[in-house]
């Protein structure tokens, strides 16, 4: 892929701008100010291909939280990039990724999508397996040799690689990929200022999570999330008719302010001051006066522990993210985490949570939960119109004459960090964030970066 | 019991619901119901559906009391209301009806539905069981509370849910 007809336009004499791109994907002129990116990106097989073996299985990726798996044994069957697996705690409490797949003839092992088990079953053959991946028995009386799995060969398959950074936890398929916390990077600012904001209790994954098939590649997903450009057209039935009498809030309009960019390793981030209700913690009067002494008491909480300044931020800000390559976290309503994967080149799996803290008063709950289905549900007043739009997208990315898809907004206006287009602080109406990811996705797709 | 709505009333009542929906005359669906009335869609995950609630955990797609019915219709009648706009063909198909006395003079109705959507080229199927509380408010037939309960486990076919139930 790499090619230099796509580094195009170059300045003389500014070396000290950002390298790149490096596959045809991408198209870059410096002079102009232009980001772009082919249509084929988005609808292409080999570009489908590519990201299964680069994308997918180069980067850490979101299993689940620790919630989820709280005791000894428990587990949650789970798709991650096409693979079903097992999220589970052994007998001492050890966490683990294997394959759902048994070892013999690879039927799916277990069709619970979560419980509590010391072992598993095959229902075909009988073999049985400990939480700890370990073969316990074939169901034959005769026909192995005693010693047939003494090269272990017959365990479950463990991914590579699992890791957590404050309870959330990743894998990665590739044996020699770098460790989480470095991957994550300056990402991890905005997972603690989600960890923190549940204090001493905790955050937990609220159960009944979402699952849903849409039309459009994935990576309209990845742009979207991080995109407050497309908020006051596309979203104007939520923000001019609903928000303002939910919100006391008629003049939204002027609340898109803030800040958007990128850190390394191609994460992104777009942070608002959106005037929103939030659950931690700034109250409004659509809440009800139920939780008003709820809300301002963990404010009050926030200060006491973290100071004015940060409580500030933690409980007034709305911070959508993007963790690269596909987990995207949104603290704002509500706080949600979704993981997003290619289905087929047309179409994205999603899977989305919502978090609360552990113990939290039910009109708090009641406040976190209500919030979610207003906006980011599936059947809420403001994503199924994104929705719309992928499916949109789905069907014109093949033919569409305007094949280089553009994301120029605000170029000349970012402040890049170490000269690394991924590093980025940008305005929070522009396109800087979509660059850093797109850089990144260029670099792992392209083998420049191999995350080791 | 004698307050029990009988049931070719409470039928009739649901299929002109259904009709409502079908003709996309929302602006009169709300009207349907009382002031404190919920419109509620269980979510694909949800534990016990019949008898969740929202304050439970993520067991809903929607969980709607009256302010939020009234804008949900208000909402979906509106050109930017770009997931169903141009609006979507639908056809609210309900039957085996089930009528039984519920508590404070309300009638439990509980009834079967299929609902096909087609938007563009792509057509999507909703089914599962309506749950609801009628009462009789002034005369008139009202809804008390709706509950769709899904038969699905994912939205895998459907990826959202824009229409009314």
């Amino acid at each position: 892929m790499n090619s230099v007809s796509a580094r195009i336009a170059r300045v003389p004499g500014t070396e000290t701008r950002p390298s790149g791109p490096n596959t045809d994907y991408i198209r870059i002129d410096e002079v102009k100010g232009r980001f772009e990116v082919d249509q084929k990106a988005f609808c292409d097989e080999a570009a489908f291909k590519q990201e299964r073996d680069t994308i997918f299985s180069k980067c850490w990726l979101m299993i689940g939280h620790d919630s989820e798996i709280p005791q000894p044994k428990d587990f949650i069957a789970r798709n991650v990039a096409g693979y079903d697996l097992i999220f589970n705690r052994d007998r001492e409490g050890k966490v683990h990724a294997f394959y759902n797949y048994c070892t013999h003839r690879a039927p799916i092992l277990t069709v619970h999508e979560r419980g509590n088990a010391g072992t598993f079953t095959c229902p075909y053959h009988g073999w049985v397996f400990g939480a700890d991946g370990s073969l316990k028995d074939h169901g034959a009386a005769y026909g192995y040799d005693e010693d047939f799995n003494a090269d272990r060969r017959y365990d479950l398959q463990a991914v590579p690689r699992i890791e957590q950074y404050r309870g959330f936890w990743f894998i990665n398929f590739n044996p020699k990929a770098m460790d989480l916390a470095t991957y994550l990077g300056r990402a991890r600012e905005i997972f603690d200022i989600m960890v923190d904001q549940a204090g001493d209790a905790g955050l937990e994954v609220i159960r009944g999570e979402q699952h849903l098939v849409n039309g459009g590649n994935w990576k309209v997903i990845t742009d979207n999330f991080v995109d407050m450009y497309h908020g006051p057209s596309l979203h104007t039935s939520y923000f001019n008719d609903y928000a303002p009498s939910r919100t006391q809030n008629a003049d939204v309009g002027s609340g898109f302010v803030g800040g958007s960019g990128g850190f390394e390793n191609g994460h992104n981030y777009a942070i608002s001051r959106i005037g929103l209700g939030r659950p931690v913690a700034k109250w409004i009067p659509a809440f009800g006066e139920e939780s008003k002494p709820l809300i301002e008491a963990k404010m009050q909480e926030l200060i006491d522990r973290f100071g004015p300044e940060r409580a500030e931020v933690m409980a007034t800000h709305n911070r959508n993210m993007v963790v690269f390559p596909n987990l995207i976290i949104t603290d704002n309503v509500s706080l949600n985490i979704r993981t997003v994967f290619p289905e087929t080149v047309d179409t994205f799996r999603m899977n989305i949570f919502t978090l609360g803290i552990k113990g939290e008063p039910d009109a708090i709950r009641d406040v976190r939960l209500r919030n979610h289905l207003s906006f980011v549900g599936p059947a809420g007043f403001a994503h199924p119109d994104d929705f719309e739009i992928f499916d949109l997208q789905r069907q014109a990315y093949h033919t569409t004459p305007h094949k280089w898809l553009d994301y120029s907004k605000g170029m000349r206006q970012d402040k890049i960090i170490d000269n690394d287009r991924r590093k980025v602080d940008g305005q929070l109406l522009n396109e800087s964030q979509q660059r850093a990811w797109w850089t990144q996705w260029d670099r792992v797709i392209s083998g420049v970066e191999r995350l080791e | 019991m004698t307050n029990t709505i009988p049931r070719n009333e409470a039928e009739e009542f649901l299929i002109a619901e259904a009709e409502i929906l079908d003709d996309w005359r929302l602006h009169e669906w709300p009207k349907l119901f009382t002031a404190d009335a919920v419109y509620e869609v269980t979510g694909p995950g949800a534990i016990n559906p019949a008898t969740a609630k929202p304050e439970d955990g993520l067991n809903f797609l929607i969980a709607d009391k009256y302010d939020r019915i009234y804008a949900r219709a208000t909402r979906l009648m509106k050109e930017k209301t770009h997931c169903e706009y141009p609006h979507s063909k639908t056809r609210h198909m309900v039957s085996n009806f089930r009528v039984s006395a519920g508590d404070g003079g309300e009638t439990n109705v509980k009834a079967n539905f299929t609902i096909w959507r087609t938007k563009e080229n792509k057509t999507s199927v909703y089914m599962g069981e309506y749950h609801y509380k009628l009462v009789r408010e002034d005369g008139q037939l009202r809804i008390k509370a709706k509950r769709c309960i899904l038969d699905l486990n994912s939205l895998y076919d459907q990826g959202r849910l824009t229409i009314i139930l």
